[in-house]
């Protein structure tokens, strides 16, 4: 029945891929998955390429570590950890990298914005851009999480490992900082 | 709270993403260009896997090497430091042992070859007469038959 069908759910295709049709169910997963993930790791790190990175990076992650996943977590909790570890890891290697250090986090990455042959936004958008990249990344994390992929606390919860409670006052705290930068304009 | 719903409203400009852009056909490609990455990551494994023999001792032999160098290094230092000097750290004993060989091997064949050589005819030496030699030769108990005949 496994053979027959061309989609799957994530169990069966967790299957499928231990039952030796790796390159298929594999394949499944980066087409089911990728848009998803690119986004997510785009709004953390910004400028395509270095999400193109990180998101190649995610699914090679994937392959080798498909092997011994458990199934009883999700898959894409699982594939959303990874990806959020791939992007974090990416912008800390950056910002080791950065020889400007009177600069703080958010001017890099205002930099990385407006340098981005791939971002396109008109003024209002990256005024609102500029404005989230304000945040301090951990907030910043949890209010893309929240308010833009609409992912619910539980699931940020298990994938940031963390608990409802402090994600909530990120949150809120993400909102009142926002209010303030935006209110200044 | 009124403010913060307004906040939220702006940020709605922003959720569909359309502020930022990819390649064309990105997302058509991605799948191969990861499967690509993967199979060319496990071919150079695989080469890897053929050679651990020298992976593993991969350490030692450069510490092997190391030590070598260093060797190398001292003898070259002592023998510019002090070129001479070598002789006089030889034990006495061995220096015994190899004079004392040296003496066992003073046959009657190298005694030969010592008096026949020239420098010895030329040396400044008294006139001695064969029957004075034969009679020194008999004084000392020689093997006469052995001297006369080589003579």
């Amino acid at each position: 029945m496994l053979k027959t069908k061309n989609k799957h759910n994530d169990a069966e295709l967790v299957e499928l891929f231990n039952a030796g049709q790796k390159e298929k169910a594999f394949n499944q997963i980066v087409s089911k998955y990728q848009e998803r993930l690119y986004w997510h790791i785009r709004k953390i790190v910004i400028s395509h390429d270095d999400a193109d990175d990180a998101l190649q990076n995610t699914f090679i992650k994937t392959w080798k570590g498909l092997e011994n996943f458990r199934s009883d977590s999700q898959l894409f909790t699982w594939l959303y950890r990874i990806a959020t570890n791939e992007g974090l890891s990416l912008l800390k290697s950056k910002k080791r990298r950065t020889l400007v250090p009177l600069e703080g986090d958010e001017y890099d990455l205002s930099e990385t914005l407006m340098s981005d042959a791939y971002f396109c936004g008109n003024e209002a958008q990256q005024k609102l851009q500029e404005a989230l990249l304000k945040l301090p990344e951990k907030q910043r994390l949890v209010f893309n999480m929240k308010y833009f992929e609409d992912l619910k606390y539980d699931e940020i919860a298990e994938i940031l490992d963390t608990s409802i409670g402090a994600l909530k006052a990120s949150y809120h705290h993400a909102v009142k900082k926002l209010e303030n930068l935006l209110s200044e304009d | 709270m009124a403010k913060e719903k307004d906040i939220l409203k702006k940020l709605e400009r922003l959720k569909d993403n359309a502020q930022f852009a990819v390649p064309e056909n990105y997302f058509e490609k991605l799948p191969g260009s990861i499967m690509e990455r993967i199979k060319s990551e496990e071919a150079s494994k695989q080469v890897e896997i053929k050679r651990p023999v020298i992976k593993l001792i991969r350490n030692q032999l450069a510490i092997a090497a190391s030590f070598a160098a260093l060797a190398l290094l001292a003898y070259t230092a002592i023998k510019i430091i002090a070129p001479d000097k070598q002789s006089d750290h030889l034990p006495l004993d061995d220096i015994y042992a190899s004079l004392e060989q040296e003496v066992h091997e003073l046959d009657e064949v190298f005694m030969y070859d010592l008096v026949n050589t020239e420098s010895l005819n030329n040396a400044n030496t008294p006139e001695l007469s064969e029957q004075d030699i034969i009679e020194y030769l008999m004084e000392e108990g020689a093997d006469l038959d052995l001297s006369l005949t080589d003579f």
